[in-house]
């Protein structure tokens, strides 16, 4: 290597360096390269470069002399204090005590060479830096085309991601749908179906690919106009909607609403068909059970009132017209409160229908409506408030029944019932004060004779004692007899009260109490029940069967036998005894008052009515089995 | 280019802790930058945010991570840049001499890039002294770390002494590599 010495002269330098700035060790600027005066006027020999520029990098603790020493040979960075942009690239090098920059402009674009105030003369020929520009402008074009050309093939990309997924959600839509789906090619072969139309038609897909609609669906309740107009459409290339029975494989039908529509490539030719099958058997079934309701509606002999949602009337059948006498235009719009209630209609039971109305339930009431004529009737109203499918309120119906002849029957009944209360109410207290008005004169002729007797003990010949005792009995039997009549008129259906009365105990102690002759054996067959009654009256009903069932025996050796069988129902208990026996011809007559076939001396004719008047009360039975001369039977059925 | 940095820290701290583990502490520190992209500028405070999750989700101290980001680093740059750390010297000594001006150097040509800026002082025939000049405080451990790295890759028995921290005009980091 030679010990070359270069010595240039400031031109000669400023040739190879065109941005070169020379320092001194105040860091003045003491001369410059021809180039650095166009590109950054202000930079003058003698002024201060720290004034105008700073070390970007590297690093340096302050810009001075001794810190250029120190980075001296390195990549140097220079930033002009005011203009950022303004950047000069290059190392320091000494010279002496000069400090020399080597450098050139920093620069990022072609265009910036021409911003600077530059041109290709400005810099030295060696000086790669508009040529790499020039290429980094190419490679900017380049880069740039790329990148539309990127936009481009992503957008693509998106555009066929989302088709393929829109085309995912239609397959989706197609197969999974719950109505028949089948594409066909234009001549009608089927050659995709989804499986609604396989489940529908009972089909396999195999039996279905290659077939028309036509072959699969066609039976012999298609209807020929439907299927022709369907047909026609399709071979012109139009879209159809059609509702038509549809055959299933097992020979039977669904009602179908068949919807086509033609698929056409971009030339306008048909190139394919879609159709969609939707199974329309339950709305048709639907549809002819509103006709049957409508129908009903229509037809019914009630009266059938529709209200909207604002209470107006909306629809009424024929009956509600000549019930209430208007026509339709006199009632559809009107409120049915306003119309056809009147002075004496119930306003509590008006609130009533309001109240349930308001709620959403149902009512059902009786009240006067007045037709157009202004005469008032009963009707029996039922009636309900309607809901949409959201559950919103939006109308009511009601049926309402012409009563008018019931209430007057009714009332009618009620008449007659307050004024029979009103019959036996008097009746009963006639019978009292009788009784009691009897009871009393009875009561002093047996004082009367029992004075006289007393007065006269002694003085009295056989046969008038007689007559006296003849009185006597006759006066006991008027006072039986009064008894008797006062017991019956009692007996009604107000005392019969229900306890548990234990039949057994109450015969047994019949039996004990009543006087029964020695030739006469009363006996009890099994365990007699406990039934649901009144314990006096059933006593008295028992009472009185086994008295006239001792009282009347004739044989020597008398048998009376009382029973029970228990039924389902009812419990039926019989009295029989083996005495004279009751002509059938009086099997009736004996429970009537005051009818006493016998001549006992004690008959009253009462006994048997009152056991019949308390068996009524409880809605039993009584009946007689006899024989005459053998014996008779008493059978009394009382309900549980 | 800009990124080498993020690639190398998502590197890192899938290699050590597992990709599972990785996106939480992504989701934890918060920083929102592409770590498959060399084209995201990266910064200091990447490292930063990234080693502090990292440390709070593994239990770990934070300046030991961000050591070994540090030298995750180098590593990377070695496997996945391999052309940025050739003929950028052949000794460690040399690498690290050239190491403000590529850097300076790759300032120039990223504009948008905050290259860190490094000074090398004391060039001793055993010893040199590294300058880290930067913004972000606590990023020390980073820088001993990616030192440490570089003597792996040189495969020399240097040793990596943090000297002083300076904060006269900007804030340095002084470290001492002696052989």
């Amino acid at each position: 290597m030679g010990d070359f010495k270069f010595t240039f002269s400031e031109d000669n330098f400023s040739q190879i360096f065109p941005f070169y700035i020379l320092l001194d060790e105040t860091l003045t600027v003491t001369s410059q390269g021809k180039s650095i005066a166009k590109f950054y006027p202000e930079l003058k020999p003698g002024v201060n470069f720290t004034d105008h520029f700073f070390i970007k990098r590297p690093y340096v603790d302050a810009f001075n002399a001794a810190s250029l020493s120190e980075i001296i040979n390195q990549l140097t960075i220079l930033q002009c204090n005011t203009n950022p942009d303004i950047v000069l690239r290059g190392q320091f090098e000494t010279m002496g005590s000069y400090f020399l920059f080597a450098g050139s402009p920093w620069l990022f674009s072609v265009e910036e060479v021409k911003q600077r105030n530059l041109t290709i003369f400005d810099f030295a020929n060696y000086d790669p830096q508009l040529d790499l520009l020039q290429i980094l402008r190419k490679q900017e074009l380049t880069t740039l085309e790329l990148k539309e050309q990127l936009k481009i093939n992503t957008d693509q990309k998106e555009e066929l991601k989302r088709d393929r997924e829109e085309l995912n959600r239609l397959s989706l839509v197609a197969s999974a749908n719950e109505n028949a789906i089948v594409f066909t090619h234009p001549n009608a072969e089927i050659f995709w179906c989804n499986d609604a139309y396989t489940r529908l038609t009972g089909y396999s897909r195999e039996e279905i690919i290659g077939k028309t609609p036509v072959d699969i669906g066609r039976t012999a309740l298609t209807d020929d106009d439907a299927l022709n107009e369907m047909v026609n459409h399709f071979y012109k290339g139009e879209s159809f909607d059609v509702e038509i029975a549809h055959g299933k494989k097992d020979g039977s039908f669904f009602w179908t609403r068949a919807q086509g529509q033609p698929i056409y490539d971009e030339n306008g030719t048909v190139v394919q068909f879609f159709a969609m099958v939707q199974d329309m058997t339950l709305e048709k079934e639907k549809e002819e059970q509103l006709v049957l309701l409508s129908l009903i509606a229509q037809k019914n002999m009630n009266a059938v009132l529709i209200c909207d949602s604002e209470g107006k009337i909306e629809w009424v059948n024929p009956s509600f017209n000549t019930l209430s006498g208007y026509s339709n235009a006199e009632l559809i719009g009107q409120d049915p409160v306003a119309l056809l209630h009147g002075p004496e209609t119930s306003n509590e039971t008006l609130q009533y229908v309001s109240d349930q109305v308001s709620k959403g339930e149902a009512y059902s009431c009786e009240l006067i409506h007045y037709n157009k004529a202004g005469k008032k009737y009963w009707v029996h109203i039922q009636g309900q408030a309607l809901y949409d499918k959201n559950g919103d309120y939006s109308r009511f119906f009601a049926i309402l029944e012409d009563i008018t002849q019931r209430k007057q029957l009714e009332r009618q009944k009620m008449e007659l019932v307050e004024s029979l209360e009103k019959s036996n109410k008097e009746l009963e207290d006639y019978a009292q004060i009788v009784s009691h008005d009897l009871k009393s004169p009875l009561r002093s002729i047996n004082s009367l004779i029992a004075w006289i007797k007393e007065e006269n003990e002694g003085n009295l010949a056989e046969q008038t004692l007689q007559y006296f005792s003849m009185i006597d009995n006759k006066l006991e039997k008027m006072e039986h007899l009064i008894q008797g009549v006062l017991t019956y008129s009692k007996i009604d259906k107000t005392d019969i009260a229900k306890e548990n009365v234990d039949t057994h105990e109450i015969i047994t102690n019949i039996i004990n109490i009543i006087h029964i002759p020695q030739q006469i054996t009363v006996s009890i067959s099994g365990q007699l029940p406990v039934i649901r009654a009144d314990r006096f009256r059933t006593q008295q009903l028992f009472q009185n069967l086994i008295s006239n069932a001792v009282n009347y025996i004739d044989k020597p050796q008398g048998l009376v036998e009382i029973g029970c069988k228990e039924e389902k129902k009812c419990f039926t208990f019989y009295v029989k005894d083996n005495g004279m026996g009751i002509a059938k011809e009086n099997h009736e007559k004996v429970f009537k008052i005051f009818q006493s076939l016998a001549k006992n001396e004690k008959a009253t004719g009462l006994g048997l009515s009152i056991v019949k008047k308390i068996i009524d009360n409880y809605k039993g039975k009584i009946w007689i089995e006899s024989e005459k001369g053998i014996g008779t039977t008493f059978y009394v059925q009382l309900p549980k | 280019m800009y990124g080498i940095i993020n690639v190398a820290i998502q590197d890192y701290a899938v290699a050590n802790f597992g990709q599972e583990k990785w996106e939480v502490i992504k989701q934890e520190s918060g920083v929102d930058v592409d770590f498959t992209l060399t084209d995201s500028p990266y910064n200091d405070t990447v490292a930063y945010k990234v080693a502090h999750a990292t440390a709070s989700e593994m239990n770990l101290n934070p300046d030991d991570v961000l050591q070994g980001l540090g030298e995750g680093v180098i590593a990377t740059t070695n496997i996945k840049f391999n052309s940025f750390l050739d003929s950028r010297g052949n000794t460690l000594k040399d690498y690290l001499v050239n190491l403000p001006s590529f850097h300076n150097r790759i300032a120039m040509i990223y504009p948008e890039l905050n290259a860190p800026q490094f000074k090398v002082s004391h060039i001793e025939d055993d010893s040199l002294q590294i300058h880290y000049v930067s913004h972000t405080k606590g990023i020390k451990p980073f820088i001993k770390g990616y030192l440490i790295g570089l003597t792996k890759l040189f495969n020399e028995q240097a040793t990596v002494t943090f000297l002083e921290s300076v904060s006269n005009g900007r804030q340095q980091e002084i470290f001492k590599i002696s052989w």
